[in-house]
């Protein structure tokens, strides 16, 4: 007879939810095992050090495991939920560590000077992917739109931040995030990737 | 609206997604996303993208202690609170809850068959407690004065920042907006519903975005009957 974990094991992602919410461990465990691995390494890319990366996918599942039912399916996969929960809680938990207001209010220079160095400038994220050899659909994009949707993505900044820290207009920041995420988009849909 | 302003709004929508509005701007385009079908056909199909952002990193192995201290937490979790009859009842019940268009009517019939109770408090007051559905992990307590009354909760997630409970009183089919709170450290929280007991049928708990919604965006976490 299979265990509670083999059953769990045979149910797609969605499947598990309901499970989770009625408190099921071994079906929170399939779940992390599938996901865990994905979150964690998304956390460390935000937050820039593994103990503070193991705290918010800790973090994370744990608001998984206590709310699992508020995961509406209409909305995208069980994936891009937990890795929007994720990024969230990375980009909080980097907030919260460097004292960043809501809004700021900076040139590049001072920029550097009132974020800690784990707190993703423009350069970190360039570095960042350089050094980690990111694949996928950014490298695809002009580096001028890369750039605008890293920063908001794995940054943290709002598109007012970004032009203030780029020296470019607003629109233009804007219209680089658009068109950079509809190429991906595309991309995607044509099976490019 | 105009092509200036349809530009504009899939700017918008896209800095959205992937988390680049300010505050204000975020849930200023909340709002119009629950008013906006075309706007919401747009960010559903930028979902993979944003999604794929997430995947792109490269890839770490977790330290084995976090699986270890994650799954001893939620065990011990699960230990306190598993209902008895869990383990073999069918669990079809759950996926019905998490669908939209019938979560709400769901969450009513689940509460209505719930744990209720009623006693009379002094001055007039009232108390109803109601017990959520399916896992009994969110409790709510309403105690009622007149017209007005207040929320008592315990159970309560941690939000992200960009989140927040909202009350919601229901009356004729409708769900009235009421108060905006956040959980204290222990889970607990008190929720003031300042106005129009008088008729209500039930008063909900959701998460919205920061700043409250007019009508809900995610399914009720528990509700409370409230007693004509």
């Amino acid at each position: 007879m299979a265990t509670r974990r083999e059953k769990a094991e045979r149910l797609g992602d969605e499947d598990l939810m309901p499970l989770i919410a009625e408190r099921d461990a071994e079906a929170f465990e399939v779940f992390y095992d599938r996901h865990g691995g994905i979150a964690y390494s998304l956390a460390y890319r935000i937050v820039g050090s593994r103990q503070a990366a193991e705290d918010v996918t800790q973090e994370a599942f744990i608001s998984i495991w206590r709310s699992g039912a508020r995961f509406d399916p209409t909305r995208g996969s069980v994936r891009s939920w937990t890795l929007g929960i994720v990024r969230n809680r990375a980009i909080d938990a980097l907030r919260r560590d460097s004292g960043k207001a809501p809004k700021l209010d900076f040139d590049d220079d001072a920029l550097l000077e009132q974020r800690p160095s784990e707190v993703l400038t423009e350069d970190e994220v360039v570095r960042r992917d350089q050094a980690a050899g990111v694949t996928g659909a950014l490298q695809e994009l002009p580096s001028d739109q890369s750039k605008v949707i890293q920063l908001a993505y794995f940054g943290g900044f709002s598109h007012s931040e970004i032009a203030e820290m780029l020296g470019m207009p607003l629109g233009t920041v804007k219209g680089r995030m658009r068109l950079g995420m509809e190429k991906i988009r595309m991309r995607m849909a044509e099976g490019l990737q | 609206m105009s092509e200036e302003n349809r530009e504009r709004r899939g700017e918008d929508v896209a800095a959205y997604a992937i988390g680049g509005l300010e505050p204000d701007e975020r849930v200023e385009l909340e709002r119009h996303l629950a008013e906006c079908e075309k706007c919401r056909r747009d960010l559903r199909w930028l979902a993979p993208a944003v999604s794929s952002l997430g995947e792109s990193v490269e890839r770490l192995e977790p330290p084995p202690s976090l699986r270890r201290d994650l799954m001893e937490a939620v065990r011990n979790e699960a230990g306190r609170s598993r209902p008895a009859a869990t383990p073999d009842r069918p669990r079809r019940f759950g996926g019905f809850l998490l669908r939209p268009a019938i979560g709400l009517a769901a969450v009513a019939l689940i509460v209505a068959v719930g744990v209720v109770a009623y006693s009379a408090g002094g001055g007039g007051g009232e108390t109803v407690t109601s017990r959520s559905a399916p896992n009994g992990a969110v409790q709510a307590t309403l105690e009622r004065t007149g017209d007005s009354g207040t929320l008592e909760l315990a159970g309560l997630s941690q939000l992200p920042s960009q989140e927040v409970y909202q009350a919601w009183v229901q009356r004729d089919g409708r769900m009235e907006p009421s108060s905006l709170f956040a959980p204290r450290e222990n889970g607990t929280a008190s929720a003031a519903i300042p106005r129009d007991l008088d008729g209500a049928r039930r008063v909900l708990v959701t998460v919205e975005p920061r700043g409250g919604s007019q009508a809900p965006t995610s399914p009720p976490l528990v509700g409370v009957g409230v007693r004509s």
